[in-house]
This record gives structure tokens, sequence and C-alpha cells, in this order.
């Protein structure tokens, strides 16, 4: 995953936990005003109950009585616009507000509870005065507005601070990833150009310095099994070669000595194409060492694949009159590509090696090759068994043998050494099974230095 | 000419040493890097014939030390390995040549002896000459009688061989080893037929003639009295 992905992720986690902070804000903010309010507007009713309370212990009897508007005329102004219900306690009723429109209240003495009044929410407190009992109401409108102000406002700030918790989770994002990019490239450079260096080790003591030492470890570990490799092919060049060449100058003095003799100059051939063919395999064996090892070097350049094929087709078609197999080419004048052209003979050798083997007298071997802006790529076609879906890919295993093909001679290394140059130069080697009665090779090699 | 063979494997010293004195080079052989520096110091070498791996020190050591000399002697690598890295790296230091183990005798005796023509000043010749056969290897031509004769690649190749050392034998195998620097199931007999071909485009007056030895390979013959050779 990409830094830059990891701190967009760093900052939509801020975004969205601020966002739950300030919604569990709001629900916890929300009730607990409302709680508070409540309470503090049944004190004041309550309060308001005690002052009528000692307004109309003076004037109870007059009040029962019923005569209209003294109730009204006792009223202190503030306390006009309450809800007001006076009743005797035989439920007669004595007073009601205008605003009540003729609505009965009713009541638990000593009581605050909540109410509705003419379809308004409203909080009522009764309370009891000799013979008369006091209904005190008020709306709860002021109430409902603070709250909704309150949902308001937190709805406001919240688009800034989902803005400043993102700002601020790129900048943390940043700063925590900061050291993990730099590790990165310093690791590419020890990977691909000097393998010999350390990652430094920030005097931090915290995770990313861990993550640096396990790494260096990791780079050591590498580094040793690398050498070793590289050791192993130069070691095994040397201890195999020169025993070869020793047995290879003493056939030539052989022959040499041997004079024309024909019974001699055939054993000696014999021994001379013996040790060809066990060079053969060494240099074969040593060329996988090497790509095993990832080490495998090539001598890369602009190259034109044309003259390198026409020399390897020669070979084939010189082959295929005898064996009574038919030979068909197409391909430009030039096929310009980059690679290391002693290589691309030896994946081409392959190929038309592989082709000619497996074609059956009659049969026919095609090739094809066209050049573009990528690159070259060369197919080269052979009518004869079909190779099973299954086996695609293991014909490219070392040392694999087609099951058809017990009698054909080779040591099973050809398609996959082929392979493994073609892959080393940035291009592919594969099987195309899609026309029917041929098996074809594609070879794709770049027009561009790889990487 | 006056070679000084490296070579640390003895048996190989012993063979390589015999077959240049067969060939009319007067050889002294060493089998380490510290001798090889002891003998350049007491005696001048026209040639070297160096091995890379060498114990005492490398090869590329004693390369340097030769590089330095005055006249400088014409230096011949051998090594076990054909990567890359070690071929510029012995052709940087001042390597005349370059041969990879194992390699066919009568293929060193002929590197040496051109190096030792170029070591006198000689140009590498471009254009070998066969009776009435005129083979030109930088330009890829080949003219019969003057009249140019289409070649194939293969066959130019191995024409070029045959008249680099017209009277030699050369054994099936060793044309091979020449053309394919890997060897095939089928090499053997597409050598046989590319022969075949050259022999029929090689028909002419003057012009030299590939016959078989029985049992033994192919050798290129010159038209008798004819100029060149």
């Amino acid at each position: 995953m990409r830094a830059c992905s990891l701190k967009l992720q760093f900052a939509l986690l801020s975004a969205v936990l601020a966002v739950l902070a300030l919604g569990l804000a709001g629900a916890v903010l929300l009730p607990v005003v409302r709680h508070r309010q409540l309470y503090d507007l049944d004190e004041q009713l309550a309060r308001d109950a005690a002052v009528l309370q000692g307004i109309f212990a003076a004037k109870e009897a007059e009040i029962l009585a019923g005569t209209p508007g003294v109730v009204a005329g006792l009223l202190p102004p503030n306390l006009r616009l309450r809800y007001l219900e006076v009743e005797a306690l035989d439920g007669r009723v004595l007073h009601r507000s205008g605003n009540l429109r003729g609505l009965d209240l009713t009541g638990e003495v000593g009581r605050a509870h909540p109410a509705t009044i003419a379809g308004q929410a409203a909080r009522l407190r009764t309370a009891r005065q000799g013979e008369l009992v006091l209904h005190v109401g008020t709306r709860l409108g002021t109430l409902d507005k603070t709250q909704r102000d309150l949902a308001m406002s937190l709805l406001t700030v919240l688009p800034l601070v989902v803005l400043g918790a993102f700002g601020g989770g790129l900048l943390l994002g940043r700063r925590a990833v900061r050291p993990i990019a730099a590790l990165t490239a310093a690791a590419e450079t020890i990977s691909t150009e000097r393998p010999g260096d350390r990652l430094p080790v920030p005097p931090t003591g915290d995770e990313v310095a861990r993550l640096t030492e396990v790494l260096n470890r990791s780079f050591d570990r590498l580094q040793r099994a690398y050498e070793a490799a590289a050791r192993f092919s130069a070691d095994a060049s040397h201890q195999l070669k020169t025993p070869l060449a020793v047995m290879r100058a003493g056939v030539d003095a052989l022959g040499k000595m041997g004079g024309q003799v024909p019974e001699v100059q055939a054993e000696v051939e014999v021994l001379r194409r013996q040790s060809r063919r066990l060079t053969t395999m060494v240099d074969d064996l040593l060329l996988l060492a090497q790509v095993d090892a990832g080490r495998l070097e090539l001598e890369s350049g602009p190259s034109d694949l044309q003259p390198l094929l026409e020399r390897v087709w020669e070979d084939l078609e010189a082959l295929a009159a005898e064996q009574n197999v038919s030979v068909e080419r197409s391909w430009p004048e030039a096929l310009p590509c980059h690679a290391d052209p002693r290589r691309v003979a030896l994946i081409l050798q392959n190929l038309l090696e592989n082709a000619i083997k497996y074609t059956p007298p009659g049969g026919r071997i095609r090739g094809v090759a066209t050049a573009g802006a990528a690159g070259v790529e060369c197919r080269i076609a052979n009518t004869g068994a079909p190779i099973a879906a299954a086996q695609c890919e293991a014909i490219f295993e070392r040392f694999h043998r087609s099951g058809a093909g017990e009698n054909v001679p080779g040591h099973g290394l050809g398609l996959n050494i082929a392979r493994a140059l073609a892959r080393a130069h940035g291009g592919d080697l594969f099987l195309d099974r899609d026309e029917a009665g041929w098996t074809t090779f594609v070879l794709r090699l770049p027009r561009a230095p790889a990487g | 000419m006056k070679v000084l063979l490296v070579e640390d494997e003895p048996d190989l010293g012993v063979q390589v040493s015999r077959a240049l004195t067969a060939a009319g080079h007067v050889v002294e052989l060493r089998r380490d890097g510290t001798a090889a520096l002891a003998a350049l110091k007491v005696e001048h070498f026209e040639a070297l014939v160096l091995d890379v791996n060498l114990p005492g020190c490398s090869g590329l050591d004693v390369l340097q030390v030769a590089h330095a000399l005055r006249p400088r002697p014409v230096v011949l690598l051998l090594t076990a390995r054909a990567e890359v890295g070690d071929r510029v790296a012995g052709l940087n230091a001042g390597a005349d040549d370059y041969l990879t183990k194992p390699f066919a005798m009568a293929e060193l005796l002929a590197r040496v002896s051109s190096m030792g023509r170029r070591g006198q000043g000689g140009a590498a010749e471009s254009v070998l000459p066969g009776g009435s056969l005129r083979l030109d290897a930088q330009r890829r031509r080949v003219t019969l009688g003057g009249q140019s004769i289409a070649l194939s690649p293969r066959e130019f190749d191995l024409l070029a061989i045959f008249m680099q050392a017209p009277g030699r034998v050369f054994s099936r195998d060793e044309l091979c080893e020449r053309i394919w620097e890997r060897s095939h199931d089928y090499d053997t007999r597409t050598v046989e037929i590319y022969i075949m071909r050259l022999r029929k485009k090689l028909d002419g007056p003057g012009a030299p003639t590939i016959e078989t030895v029985r049992g033994c390979g192919y050798t290129m013959k010159l038209p008798c009295g004819g100029p060149g050779g």
C-alpha cells in the first residue's frame, strides 16, 4: 500500500472519529441541558405557587364564594402569563386564566408534571391552599427552542470539526509515515544498488527503529545467501570446467597422435562429442545457478533479432528437409529490440530444437515475427501432438520431459533456460494453444531496456 | 614465439605446453601467480597464456604487471567462467583475447598465433585468399573468380573456418563447436548438410575443394598451383 493512501486512511479515520465524538457530545449534552432546564422550571413554578398561596390565603373565602374577577385582580403582573386554574376541593372551577381557553387542568398536589395544553407541551404544578387547589403551569416553548439552538450549533460546527480532524489526521499521518517512506527508499537502494549498505537505525527506540533493525538483519541474511550462491557459481565453474578442459585437451592430443586412422578417429570423435555435451550441460546448470542467485548478467544493447533468427532458421530448414517437415516463415527486414544477442540466439536455438523434436514427419513448422513500439514478438509454431492445458506451465519446468516423447533426445532444460533468459531481458516466453492443431511458443523481447 | 604459460592444473599445463611446443613455440610453464611474476622479472616473453583463477595472486594481477612491460607481451586469458563481468574485466585489464574452458587445442593454437601476428604489427586479415576464391570477413562477401557468390550465414561461417586453416582436418564436432556456442542434438547432421551445400556452391574453376577424410572429418584443399594458401 502506498504512503499517501495510508495518510488518507489516517485522515479519514480522524474525521469519522470526530463526527462520532460530536454525535456523542450532542447525545449527552441535549438531555442533560433539558433535564437541568426542567428542574429550573419546576423550581420556578414551585416559587410561583408559593407566591400565589400567600396571596390567596388572605382572600380564600372571597375566592371560594366564586365571585368572578377576584382571582384575576389578585395576580401579580409577572404571573399573569402563566396558566392558572383555581378549583375548590369539590372540583368547582373558581378561576381559569384566559390562555387556557376553558381547558380543565388536573394534577397531584405538590408535584410537577408534564401536560399538553392546547396542543403545546407544558409543565404544571399543583398546590393546595386551604380549601383551594391551584394549578400553575407554563409552556415549554423556550426550553424546546434552547434544545433546537443547541442542536443547530452542534450541526454548524460539525463540518468545521470534520475538516479540522481530516487536516490534522493528514498532517499526523504524514508525520508518522515519513520515516517509513525514508526507510523504503533506503531499502530500495540497498536491494538494487548497494547490497553492502545498511539502513541507518534512528536513535528513537520506537517502532520504526525496531523495524529498521529487523530489516537490517534480513539484509544480512540475504547478502550472505547471495554471496554463497555467487561463490557456488564461480567455484562450480572452476571445479567442473577444469577437469573438462583436461579431458578435452587429452582427446585432442589423442586425435592428433591417432593420425588418419578411422577407427581411432571415430573413438576420438565420440569422446569429443560427449565432452561437448557435458560442457553444454555444465553451462546450462551454471546459467540456471546464476538465474537462481538473481545474478544473471546480460550484455544487452540495441540489437536486431532478424539475423539471429535467419541463422537458426537456416539450421531448421536444413533439418526439416531431411525429416519431411515443411517450414514457413514470415518476418520483416529488421526486428529491433534491446537484448544480449548471444543469449537470444540460445533462446531461439532451444525453441527451434524443440519444434523439430516434436514435429512428426509430414508436419509443419511456422515462424512469424513482428516488430512493434513495445518490442519484438516471435511466434514459433509446430504441428504435432497437442500439449494438454494442464501441461502448459509444466513444460517450462526443469528436467520436464513430455510423456509423448520419451524417445526424443535432450536433457529437459531447454525451455526452462529459454524462459529464464527471456524474462531476464524483461520479456517473456509462453505457450499459446489457441490455434487448433498447432503448438505455438511466443517469445517477447522489449524494445527499450528493462526497468 | 616465446610463451609463458601460467596454469595451476598440472595436467592441463602439460597438455597445453606440449601442444604449443609441437606448434613451434618455446614454452615456460608456471603453476601460480607468484612464480609467473618472478619469471616475468627475469625473462622477456612475447606471449602470455594465463589462467585467471590462480593460487597465490590472481591472473588479473599478473596481467597488470605484464601490461606495464615494454615491449608488451600479448596475453591470452583462459578461464572457466563465461560470465560477462569476468570477460569484460579481463579485456579491460589489457588481455588481447579470451578463451573459455574447455577449449579445443586447435583453437588455442590459432588464437596464440593470430595474437602473435597482431603483436608484430600485422593487421588482422579480413580478406582470406584461397585460389580463385576470396572471402572478405568484414563485409561478409565471397567471390569466386571475381564473381560474387551468395552464401547463407551458416555457409559463410563454415567456409571462413576452413579458409583460416587450409589443409587442416576438422572433425565434425570441432566444426559444430565453432558454429554453435552450445551443443544441440542435431548439430553434426546439420554440419554435414551445410558442407554438401557449400561444395555445390564452390563448384568452379580454380576453387578450393572441401574433401572428406574418411573417419576423421573434412579438410579444404587449395587448387594445385593456384595462388594464395
